[in-house]
């Protein structure tokens, strides 16, 4: 998929959650899309209603706390933040996700190569 | 684990929560709406557009509320409970076809699950021995006859014991009846002489009291504990049995088994443990317990017992060649006989169970039919094909756990009743109860049925397409469609039924074959009881023989009383001694090997039992007590034809057992008598006089034209006015001791039938319903040919003539599955030959009830006026 934007893998949107979370300190839900939307330039195709349901996931899981605050504008807003389990849980999926990331990389290198 | 069972409890809080996770996420949402709104405004966008990019943006409102949902609870299983709900609504707007299906569903899911409840406890449930499964018994088998196996002799038993390497216990017992005084009233009780060693190894220890110890002790029965008196001040209490006094050291509980029954029981229930005098070395048959050590399995167990029988053998060459021995798992003894019978029983309830699924799937295809509007239209609105099958499958579990649980019920009634009737021939039959294994069972018949009879209605509706909810004939359509469905379930029913109904045409013609088998005596107005001698009486013929003439005289007194003999065996009873007969001069070639049965008679037993003399005299009383050089005997029909040929036996001589045996003389022959009971041929008999015999048990038949049941006081007060210790037991008409043979016959043919006739009863509503369906469908259809000039007559056989077809193939389909079913029946029940009768009839049976199921909507059919027929669309 040259052209066009990027379909989220399953699952990986809960580790960009938590990527945000970990780098930002407590957010709400805006704020994660804001940022989401930021880094990734525009590629991506979501909902930004979809990354809830990812926080549900997450929260069930313990993953990440949340608490009630005020938003920008004035607005009761839930504030989400890294629990130490979630920390350690980004940690280890960030790692997963580079040695999976880096031996797809490889394989489809070879197979350039053989292309040629 | 915990990570997984902590995060389904949050979920699980999620969904009991579901009102405040509502509002958190409204709000939170409404937070992200305005903020993104407000960007949007600053972006350049007027308020209301700013306002629906923002809701694009988010992907709609209610597909992310949605998805919220799904992700904070059990989707699937939130589902499933609204499938539930729903079924039951639906369920409740349709009574009746619901309790029709549920009802249907409890015939079917009841009979198996009254079977089952049987073969759960004759085959599945442990021995009522810790480590039950380690226990084998030990058989003395024949190298040159497979099949055969028999008890051990006393040697034998004690070199199993002394040289295995196979077991931690090791013991042996026979049955032994004994007579007992209870407070001044003689009883005949059922008894078990062990060796002290295996009791002892059991590891189930008496309820009161303990095992004996030593060779004065005696276990008694709870029931018999009761009939004493029931105090617990009965241990160390003296009891004597066949005047032999043993003092009571334990009771045991009502659930103790010894022997567990099947190959190894005894005639009757045991009420006494005894301890089996190491000394007796009398010719007696023992049967042999062993618990394997536990690190030896089976095969080596099995291994180790071959190998003693092969010393065995090697050490007596000369008379034991081809000795073996066979070990058979406990558990396996107790359910070998009865298995091929329960097999087929479970699978005749298989087949109703199977027929009532395709019956209630009958009910619900027409149910699914007539709602096909509103499937159209929830298929139309989105529901996918998982939501679908939810739902339908819901529904069917819903009509089918009503099933289950009017099943249990039937099955709880049924299932005494069928004991009540058979109990002598199921092993551990007291233990039947309705435990956790039977309802899983309930629990299991009723989900398979529930998949069963779904797939069709589901198989229908998921034919509906969206559009059809657009148009009116969504109904026809779907009509027109289930018809071929529901006429194939209709098919199988009959084809079902017909196997089961074959079933029991067979065992109906061969139970009437052997009702019309003579049994070679007259049983009609001949009672039957037993007084059992004490061994030290049946061996002494000076006492025997005077105390036999003083019974018979005793009961010929009785007002009434035409003829009295006795006899060991008593016919029907099976057989239990055998002989060969060595006639002088052989005049006839026969096999040195053949088997003649061997039996005891008073002189008066031919005539009471009016055996018919064909030949010389029956034995004569006076002939005195004295050791003639001769013994005379009288001889069968078949026996004179077997081993004197064309020669008149009458004063021929011969010798039992082998050339050099007891010389005898034939006195007389007499008509061939079906001792070995009905089913089984005729084979050579010879009686011995009892005069001359060693008699322990003697079989009492009593002539009279009086009823029976008022003899019998009169018979136990004359043999009391005798010896008051000698109890009467046993006691029952001949004509009962018959019909008694045929008990499992009887059995299996009341339940092959009662099963065939409810299944004949759901196919043939089957066939009403279709037949009927198919002429409302046709309505337009039959008014024109009648229009158009078809006699009533023809419109009648044109319909009837559908019915008939459905029931031909299922006949022709059902064909394979009943000549399975005969065939296997045909082996439990040992029948040599089955004619094409009962075929002949099971077909003429589905076919006439096929034409009565058919015709009634085939004559409303052709009441139909032609034109009301057309104006009336279908």
């Amino acid at each position: 998929m040259p052209e066009g934007k990027l379909d989220l893998l399953k699952g990986t949107l809960e580790l960009l959650v938590l990527q945000i979370l970990s780098s930002m300190g407590p957010t709400h839900g805006y704020g994660i899309a804001r940022r989401l939307e930021q880094i990734s330039g525009d590629e991506l195709v979501m909902n930004e209603g979809t990354i809830y349901a990812a926080l549900v996931r997450l929260q069930h899981r313990r993953l990440i706390k949340t608490a009630w605050g005020t938003s920008e504008n004035n607005r009761r807003a839930k504030y989400y933040s890294l629990t130490r389990a979630g920390e350690k849980a980004l940690a280890a999926e960030a790692a997963t996700w580079e040695r999976l990331a880096s031996v797809i990389g490889r394989v489809l290198a070879t197979a350039e190569g053989q292309r040629r | 684990m915990i990570r997984a069972l902590r995060e389904a409890w949050s979920r699980l809080a999620a969904i009991v929560r579901r009102r405040r996770w509502d509002q958190d996420f409204d709000e939170e949402l409404s937070t992200h709406l305005a903020l993104l709104t407000e960007r949007n405004q600053r972006r350049g966008l007027t308020e209301a557009e700013a306002r629906r990019r923002a809701i694009l943006q988010v992907g709609g409102l209610s597909p992310i509320k949605e998805l919220h949902r799904d992700a904070r609870g059990f989707p699937r299983a939130e589902q499933l409970l609204q499938a539930c709900t729903h079924a039951w609504k639906s369920w409740r707007s349709a009574r009746g076809v619901g309790l029709v299906a549920s009802a249907a569903l409890a015939v079917g899911i009841g009979s198996a699950t009254a079977i089952y409840s049987v073969v759960n406890v004759v085959m599945l449930k442990p021995l009522p021995y810790p480590d039950g499964d380690r226990f084998v018994a030990l058989f003395a088998a024949d190298l040159d006859d497979p099949k055969r196996h028999s008890p051990l002799r006393s040697q034998d038993a004690e070199r199993f014991r002394d040289r295995n390497r196979a077991f931690d216990a090791f013991g042996w017992f026979r049955g032994a009846e004994k007579n007992l005084m209870v407070a001044g009233h003689p009883y005949h009780v059922g008894g078990v002489a062990v060796t002290i060693s295996l009791v002892q190894s059991l590891g189930v220890s008496p309820a009161v009291g303990q095992w004996f110890q030593d060779n004065s002790g005696v276990v008694i029965s709870t029931s018999l504990w009761h009939r004493l008196g029931g105090s617990s001040a009965i241990i160390g209490q003296t009891v004597t049995l066949d005047e032999v006094t043993y003092t009571v050291t334990g009771v045991m509980p009502d659930s103790f088994r010894l022997p567990v029954g099947g190959m190894t029981s005894t005639r009757i229930p045991t009420d006494v443990w005894i301890p089996l005098d190491p000394r007796e070395r009398a010719g007696t048959a023992y049967f042999a317990y062993g618990r394997r050590r536990p690190e030896v399995p089976f095969a080596a167990a099995e291994a180790d017992v071959r190998r003693v029988a092969a010393e065995i053998a090697a050490e007596d060459a000369g008379r034991r060649r081809g000795y073996a021995a066979r070990v058979i798992p406990l558990r396996e003894t107790v359910s070998r006989q009865i298995r091929p019978t329960l097999a087929l029983l479970l699978g005749a309830a298989g087949l109703l169970f199977l027929i009532t699924c395709a019956s209630a799937a009958g009910l619900l295809l027409a149910r699914s039919v007539a709602r096909a509007p509103e499937t159209a239209l929830r298929v139309a609105l989105g529901a996918g094909t998982w939501r679908l099958i939810a739902h339908y499958l819901a529904e069917t579990l819903l009509v089918s756990l009503v099933g289950a649980v009017g099943g249990v019920l039937l099955s709880v009634t049924l299932t005494p009743a069928i004991m009540s009737m058979a109990a002598d021939y199921v092993p551990r039959a007291d233990e039947i109860s309705v435990d956790g294994s039977v309802l899983l069972f309930a629990l299991a018949a009723a989900c398979l049925a529930s998949v069963l009879s779904s797939v069709t209605p589901l198989w229908q509706a998921s034919r509906i397409r969206p559009a059809d909810v657009l148009g009116d004939g969504v109904r026809s359509s779907a009509g027109a469609r289930s018809r071929q469905a529901s006429q194939s379930l209709v098919v199988v029913e009959i084809a079902l039924a017909f196997a089961l109904l074959t079933m029991s045409a067979v065992l109906i013609f061969h139970v009437r074959n052997l009702a019309r088998t003579s049994p070679g005596f007259e049983p009609d107005h001949v009672l039957s009881f037993v007084v059992s001698l004490p061994g030290a009486i049946a061996n002494d013929p000076g006492t025997r023989v005077p105390l036999t003439h003083r019974l018979i005289e005793a009961v010929e007194a009785i007002p009434g009383v035409e003829e009295v003999g006795f006899a060991n065996p008593l016919p029907m009873k099976g057989c239990c001694w055998s002989t060969s007969i060595h006639p002088d001069r052989a005049p006839v070639e026969t096999n040195a090997a053949a088997r003649a049965s061997l039996m005891v008679a008073s002189a008066g037993y031919f005539r009471t039992m009016r055996i018919p003399l064909r030949r010389g005299q029956f034995f004569t009383e006076d002939d005195g007590v004295r050791t003639p050089e001769a013994i005379p005997v009288v001889v069968s029909e078949t026996a004179a034809k077997d081993y004197w040929g064309d020669l008149d036996p009458v004063g021929a001589y011969g010798r039992f057992d082998s050339a050099t045996g007891t010389r005898f003389q034939v006195v007389g022959v007499v008509g061939d008598v079906k001792n070995d009971g009905l089913d089984n041929p005729t084979v050579p008999e010879i009686y011995r006089p009892a005069l001359y015999s060693r008699v322990e048990t003697m079989r009492f038949v009593v002539r009279s034209a009086r009823p029976e049941a008022s003899l019998i006081a009169d018979v136990r007060r004359q043999v009391r006015s005798v010896d008051p210790t000698q109890p009467i037991h046993d006691v029952a008409a001949m004509q009962t001791v018959i019909q008694n043979t045929m008990t499992l016959e009887h059995t299996v043919l009341l339940l092959t039938t009662l099963f065939a006739c409810a299944a004949l009863l759901m196919a043939m509503l089957g066939v009403y319903g279709v037949v009927s369906y198919s002429v409302r469908l046709r309505t337009v259809e039959i008014g024109m040919r009648m229009a158009l000039g078809a006699t009533g007559g023809g419109v009648f056989a044109m319909i009837v003539g559908n019915g008939l077809r459905t029931a031909a193939y299922g006949v022709v389909t059902g064909g394979a599955a009943a000549f399975a079913a005969v065939f296997y029946l045909a082996q439990v029940f040992e029948l040599a030959y089955v004619g094409p009768a009962p075929f002949i009839s099971t077909t003429a049976i589905v076919a006439a009830l096929t034409f009565a199921a058919s015709f009634l909507p085939a004559w409303r059919a052709t009441l139909m006026s032609p034109l009301v027929a057309i104006r009336n669309r279908p």
